[in-house]
């Protein structure tokens, strides 16, 4: 029958093997053998898994007891249990048996019942021994798991109350792309190296584990800080050297000096510190320290206060001109958001934008900003204002939402806006993360008779294919690009032939950043058409915009 | 002869024999097995040779098989010679209790093989 769990019947007489053979064959595979070696032998070269062994004590060549010893000493053998054949009027041999690791005894003559429960309930037993077993490693690495891992730790940490201990913790950097790229099978293979390697440099002495896909724990004790981060930069280096050359591991410490708080808290801190440091490639190594802790905790106080803050209308939205470089008349602007936090102030954008695209947040929050904006142009409207259109920022996250368009539409419906008024800035380094996706968004939206503004060109790594690829309306230059190349001396500055670029591609070009007449000078001399920036006008309130909507309606 | 009048004339217990082997076919298998049984063989051997080491694994193979067989007699006076022996390590072989006690083996022994010969 197929499955079915085998016994291995270790008896010198034949007629005990076939007496047992008998009881137990209907429920078993049996398996037999005459002496303790012989078992041995079909034990170490088997590949039949044996659930159970019946082992009688006097035999010649390898008696019961030689074999109990021998099993012991091998890891694996160990764990199968052992029910050894007494007699009934020899309790010495059941002792002797047990102690020398006899799971359990079963005396001759045997009672029928006795053996098949005994027998059954001793493989049970074990199996659910085995299941909490591979609850205690990992499958693949062979590592604890983070629940054993957690319950070790606890343990050494309270019977040495007086050592010192850290908690490491690896992470493999874009791990998901080795395994996109070569594979789920080399990324195991990877991951298994990667354990290896982590587990060797961790020492003997440290327990490690793996907590998730790419992340190891290793609990040691600790020397001072400067050692930890110097053995563990080598290490490192040897894991790159051995698995991929490009490949970039983090290694996050935390030294336990509060025990008050539990493992999964220590493993949290961490965490905490080598995800600070996830995509910093001149950094590998970080020690957890308060101001780390403080400003995570600033970040998570942040992240915490955002429902309140959309509540108590905290979030305010700023309009910030742009102007035609040649005639000086105002063409449109900016809307930007600001936080005016009662208790914190005034907030940068720098500091909770990318908090809220790490939360998800951020799509909530650029459908307010959006939301409050069209409110005031519709009110500016109605008021008989000559409105020039606004652009909104989009974060790129948001981009590759399937009804990101939709979300547009609707908004025009909802204050009956001609999207004319409405740009949408898109930032470059959206594009270099999804191309087909965010080209169909822009074409779809253009469709929809938006304009498209793209953001930021010249920060980073400016794409050429973008612009090539890319249905779009304005090129927004970068402010850092356009300050530092209008300090140069030379006249024929990249800006110009970017901007000569752009024109040639129908698009309109909009310098940020622009704090200075001169800058505005040499700009409209490479032909750029619009500004916006501190010298012509810093952010401002709608109150404010609305002041120069009413200057712009005097001056038409 | 049946089943039940052989473990009669032998001294067996049949209905032991019969809760452990369910019926009169298999107890007459196994039974018929161990006229081919080494073991009384083997005590035989190591009785002659004043083997103790060697008598005390061969009787204490045939208690087993005795006993998982209802051989009740048979058991009884295996399992004296099998405790005699068995005390050899402590203190020095009784050898005139030790032959007694082989002899009541030897007689059991013969009467278990007659009567199942006659099955």
């Amino acid at each position: 029958m197929f499955n079915q769990k085998h016994i291995l019947v270790v008896d010198d007489n034949e007629i005990n093997r076939e007496m047992l053979e008998m009881m137990l064959s209907e429920e078993y595979d049996i398996i037999t053998a005459e002496n303790g070696q012989e078992a041995l032998d079909i034990l170490r070269n088997s590949s039949v898994e044996i659930s159970i062994i019946l082992l009688d004590i006097i035999m010649p060549v390898m008696d019961g007891y030689a074999f109990l010893d021998e099993i012991k000493k091998d890891d694996e053998l160990s764990l199968i249990p052992v029910i050894v054949m007494t007699q009934a009027d020899a309790v010495e041999d059941e002792i002797a048996a047990l102690t020398h690791g006899a799971t359990d005894y079963v005396r001759k003559p045997y009672t029928i019942q006795v053996v098949k429960h005994r027998v059954a309930s001793i493989i049970n037993l074990r199996e659910t021994a085995a299941m909490v077993n591979q609850f205690m490693y990992d499958r693949l690495t062979g590592m604890y798991t983070k629940e054993y891992f957690y319950k070790k730790v606890r343990e050494i940490l309270d019977e040495n109350p007086d050592t010192n201990y850290a908690i490491a913790c690896s992470n493999i950097e874009n791990f998901k792309f080795y395994n996109d790229v070569f594979g789920r099978k080399t990324g195991d293979k990877l991951l298994i190296e990667a354990a290896n390697v982590f587990r060797r440099e961790a020492g003997p002495d440290a327990v490690c584990c793996r907590y998730a896909a790419d992340r190891f724990l290793a609990f040691a004790e600790s020397e001072n800080e400067e050692t930890v981060s110097i053995r563990l930069n080598n290490a490192i280096s040897d894991v790159r050297m051995e698995l991929l050359e490009d490949m970039i591991v983090d290694v996050g410490v935390y030294n336990i000096t509060d025990r008050g708080v539990t493992i999964e808290q220590m493993c949290d801190r961490v965490f905490l510190a080598v995800d600070s440091i996830k995509g910093v490639y001149d950094r590998n190594v970080v020690i957890y320290n308060d101001e780390l802790r403080n400003r995570l905790l600033r970040e998570k106080s942040i992240t915490e206060a955002v429902e309140t803050a959309m509540e108590e209308e905290q979030f305010a939205v700023y309009f910030q001109p742009k102007y035609d470089l040649k005639t000086g008349e105002m063409v449109g602007a900016e809307a930007l958001a600001r936080w005016i936090h009662p208790e914190w102030g005034f907030m940068s954008p720098g500091e909770f934008i990318p908090l809220f695209e790490k939360n998800g947040f951020i799509k909530k929050f650029d459908e307010y900003i959006r939301d409050v904006t069209c409110r005031k142009i519709r009110e500016w409207i109605e008021k008989g204002y000559s409105m020039v259109p606004v652009s909104v920022n989009v974060s790129r996250a948001n981009v590759y939402s399937a009804r990101f368009a939709d979300g547009f539409c609707k908004m025009m419906k909802k204050y009956n806006l001609d999207p004319m008024y409405l740009h949408i800035e898109i930032t470059e380094s959206a594009y270099t993360e999804n191309v087909e996706q965010i080209v169909s968004a822009v074409k779809n939206l253009r469709e929809n008779g938006f304009r498209i503004e793209l953001d930021d060109f010249g920060q980073g790594y400016s794409s050429l294919s973008v612009l090539s690829e890319m249905p779009l309306d304005v090129m927004k230059l970068d402010m850092g690009f356009v300050r530092s190349n209008l300090d140069r001396d030379d006249d024929n500055g990249i800006i110009g032939d970017v901007v000569n670029m752009a024109h040639r591609m129908s698009m309109k070009v909009v310098a940020e950043g622009v704090e200075t007449l001169e800058q505005a000078n040499q700009l409209e001399a490479m032909g750029c058409d619009f500004a916006q920036g501190y010298y012509f006008s810093r952010p401002v309130s709608a109150d404010d915009f609305e002041k120069l909507l009413i200057e712009r309606k005097c001056i038409k | 002869m049946n089943v039940r009048e052989c473990y009669e004339v032998m001294g067996g217990d049949y209905e032991d024999a019969k809760s452990r082997l369910m019926n009169d076919a298999m107890i007459e298998k196994f039974a018929k097995k161990f006229l081919d049984d080494a073991s009384y063989c083997q005590l035989s051997e190591a009785m002659e040779n004043r083997d103790y080491d060697a008598g005390f694994r061969a009787a204490h193979t045939l208690k087993g098989i005795s006993g998982n067989l209802g051989f009740r007699r048979l058991g009884d006076s295996v399992s004296k010679l099998t405790e005699t022996l068995r005390r050899r390590e402590t203190v020095p072989v009784d050898a005139e209790l030790c032959e007694s006690q082989w002899k009541q083996v030897t007689v059991d022994y013969n009467s278990v093989i007659e009567a199942i010969k006659q099955l």
